[in-house]
């Protein structure tokens, strides 16, 4: 079948490739060595990362020069392999796969056990519904949107897994190698040009930095979602120009119809047509676009409005022909919101419709106080910013160039900026930046590839292949610095682990764990049994360092269920000194108080972690 | 029908069935082992939904490939949020249903061709007297069956 999606390994696409004429064979060769080189680079740079090592500027400190000359050996090779005669796309694909096992395959090789501290609340989740068969949507946000944790949880039992300890921390690899296929779907509906696609495959993953790829329901959700436009763009999008008369049947008042003639009237990308887009075969993509949809609507609470507004912007452009299915969204939405995610609506609506339209609070609420937290945090959360700021700009100049060669990928720009308006509307606890760069990421790549292949009538030159070669350079010098910045907090020790699983078999059930700060592989077992507070939550630690003075108020706080337990691990001590939630070296002090108190005691110890318990309990 | 007709017709209902069988075995196996988790973790990734996107004649496999999975994700989601709003949470029942998903799908993806490729056949045998009268214009009958497999 000859249609918008190709065939990777057989099918010659337009736009392809201009340099290394000569002797391809030799070209292909040298492609296919420097891939084997980097990629044994990388398995003989493993063993040399000392994680001991990481200093407060993440895990790029401890990398070896063999794991950075591996990937510039993969960039270069790359670069060959998008510019190369007649190479088929699997080797291409090749190259994709292997930058997604370096880039984020590194950490869960490295390490025994999941990264970031979410991810054991998340597989705490899935083990309550593993448990007990059921939700209970009072103890947690989750449980109103338990569609991943549910799947887990189903998957756990059918598997014989107690719970998802022991793969979780794969998630990074599995999620972000799910992207590539989705991410080819959607850009090839987008433009027949392989270098563009291509290109922004490479672009996404060396720029995605907040990553939506750990146990997380948002991580499902984002995959949906790429999927789902994928679809929707290759089968119901509408192609070429829309005349005066279309735009007058709209009901448009007649003098404005030059107007929306001018706005809507352009020809749309430039993606191949889909010749095996049959209307029953719409029929069927549209019943699996309803069946994502809405497990998107039962997985994510963000992620459904996201998806609503853009297609809803695609629609009103006349962009797209499922031209109900907005409302079917917005329905699905509400219905989800107002019916079984009502114990949270109803509690929490007033803090969601609160902040609407208040932007520069939400925006504070969203960038951290770079003064307040370490020098090697603030030069990662910089290097986060500039990296942001710079994708976008070059989306911008993308665009601009893709007008000028006359496109207007309206679909496009819906998708890489319609999301730019949700700041105006949540802070979202603090993280909806982070939420708007990941929804905006694939789109603002796309844009910025085509910045410097604006159409497929670009010529392949030495200075497009040079610049290629120094946005993908400085992009993923960015990323290992942005993705791998908080490091020192993000992994936890076998060690630490152990010291929770051993107060998870000893505290009877109703037990207060106080922990130094919430960054501990903590609550991935006996999610509603226990509760959790930490010191720098409590209004009397906040902002200052608690001290052997203060022992009589963490006593108090112990005393606040019959059976208490303290645990001081490594990595809640590194994020203090990261982050500075309370100030450095708190933990550090409080541990030697307590240590030197005799109303407290040490009840377990190993080189990492601490649990300590009140000596009259 | 041709060799390699043939063999796209009937490979993903051959895996389909072969995937059920192994995951309906597996999950009795004691333990989680090695051959359960890979077994599960294959079947509920793949199955459910490449029972139903090589209907689509989607040519190019990774991508076909990823709509499966994000197709056999939402359904497995869907499936486990019915047990938990139906308060009849059970793997067992769970993994059933996946199975009879599977394997209507499978059926799907074998009868629809045949059923093309015999309402096909049936039209050029009522055609034929038509176009033995114009056989000049009329030229080769199209081939229902190949376009209806056409992956």
């Amino acid at each position: 079948m000859t249609h918008a999606l190709g065939t990777i390994g057989r099918r010659e696409l337009p736009g392809g490739p201009a340099g290394s004429r000569r002797r391809p064979g030799l070209v292909w060769a040298g492609i296919l060595a420097l891939l084997a080189g980097a990629c044994a680079l990388w398995a003989f740079s493993l063993r040399r990362i000392d994680l001991a090592a990481i200093s407060d500027y993440g895990l790029i400190s401890s990398l070896p020069a063999t794991f950075l000359l591996a990937l510039a050996l993969l960039s270069v090779s790359f670069l060959l392999a998008l510019h190369a005669e007649r190479l088929p796309e699997a080797v291409l694909l090749a190259h994709v796969v292997a930058l997604v096992l370096i880039l984020y395959g590194t950490g869960p090789l490295l390490y025994e056990t999941p990264r970031l501290s979410w991810t054991y609340k998340h597989i705490g989740v899935a083990e309550y519904i593993q448990r007990t068969g059921g939700v209970e949507p009072s103890i947690s946000i989750y449980f109103n949107w338990p569609g991943f944790f549910a799947l887990a949880a189903l998957f756990n039992q059918i598997a014989g897994l107690d719970s998802a300890l022991a793969y979780a921390g794969w998630s990074h690899v599995f999620f972000e190698l799910a992207f590539v296929g989705a991410l080819l779907l959607l850009f090839r509906a987008l433009s027949a040009d392989r270098r563009v696609t291509w290109l922004a495959i490479w672009l996404f993953f060396v720029t995605n930095w907040v990553a939506p790829d750990y146990f997380a329901p948002q991580s499902l959700a984002y995959l949906l979602y790429l999927t789902l436009f994928g679809l929707l763009l290759n089968w119901f999008k509408v192609r070429g120009e829309i005349d005066e008369a279309t735009v007058a049947r709209w009901r448009v008042p007649r003098r404005l119809v030059p107007l929306a003639h001018r706005l809507v009237g352009y020809p749309e990308h430039d993606g191949a047509p889909n010749a095996g887009a049959t209307p029953a075969r719409r029929v069927g993509v549209m019943l699996i676009v309803i069946v994502l949809f809405a497990t998107i609507v039962a997985t994510h609470q963000l992620t459904p409005l996201v998806a609503f507004l853009c297609f809803a912007m695609i629609v009103l452009a006349a962009r797209s022909r499922a031209l109900g299915l907005p409302a079917l969204m917005a329905v699905l939405t509400l219905a989800w919101y107002f019916y079984p995610a009502f114990p949270y609506t109803q509690d929490e609506l007033y803090r969601f419709v609160l902040p609407f339209g208040r932007i520069g609070e939400n925006l504070d609420r969203n960038l951290a106080d770079l003064a307040a937290v370490s020098d090697g945090r603030a030069f990662v959360a910089l290097t986060c910013r500039a990296l942001t700021l710079s994708v976008w700009a070059l989306a911008v100049v993308g665009a601009v160039r893709r007008f000028r060669a006359g496109h207007a990928d309206v679909s496009c720009f819906a998708l890489a900026f319609v999301p730019l308006v949700l700041p105006l509307l949540q802070p979202y606890e603090g993280e909806m930046l982070f939420r708007v760069y990941m929804f905006t990421l694939p789109f603002m790549v796309w844009l910025a590839a085509a910045a410097i292949y604006p159409s497929a009538a670009t010529p392949t030159t030495r200075l497009t292949t040079g610049l290629a070669g120094v946005l993908c350079g400085l992009a993923l010098a960015a990323f290992l610095i942005a993705y791998y910045g908080n490091e020192r907090t993000n992994y936890f020790t076998a060690d630490e682990l152990a010291a929770a699983e051993w107060i998870y078999e000893d505290a009877p059930p109703r037990s207060l764990i106080v922990m130094g700060s919430f960054n501990s592989p903590m609550e991935y077992r006996d999610f509603e049994r226990h509760s959790i507070v930490t010191l720098a939550g409590l209004d009397e630690f906040r902002e200052r360092a608690p001290g052997p003075a203060d022992l009589v108020e963490v006593e108090r706080v112990m005393r606040w269920a019959p059976s208490s337990y303290l645990l001081v691990t490594r990595s809640q001590i590194e994020y203090v000194d990261l982050f500075r939630p309370l100030p450095a070296g708190s933990l550090t002090n409080l541990e030697e108080a307590l240590r030197g108190s005799d109303r407290f005691k040490v009840a377990f110890e190993n080189r990492d972690a601490r649990v300590y318990v009140l000596t009259e309990p | 029908m041709d060799n390699h007709t043939f063999r796209r017709l009937w490979i993903w209902p051959a895996i389909l069935v072969a995937s059920s069988a192994l995951a309906a075995w597996a999950v009795t196996l004691p333990g989680p082992g090695l051959v359960r988790p890979l077994a599960a973790f294959w079947f509920l990734l793949v199955c459910p939904g490449m029972a139903f996107v090589p209907l689509l004649g989607i040519g190019d496999r990774l991508v076909a490939l990823t709509l499966g999975i994000a197709l056999s994700l939402s359904l497995g989601v869907l499936v486990a949020l019915g047990m938990l709003g139906l308060g009849v949470w059970s793997a067992t029942l769970g993994l059933r249903i996946l199975i009879g998903v599977s394997l209507a799908g499978a059926a799907l993806q074998l009868l629809i061709p045949l059923a093309a490729r015999a309402t096909g056949r049936r039209r050029v045998v009522e055609a034929e007297p038509a176009r033995q009268r114009g056989a000049a214009e009329s030229g080769p009958a199209p081939s229902i069956t190949e376009g209806a497999t056409r992956q």
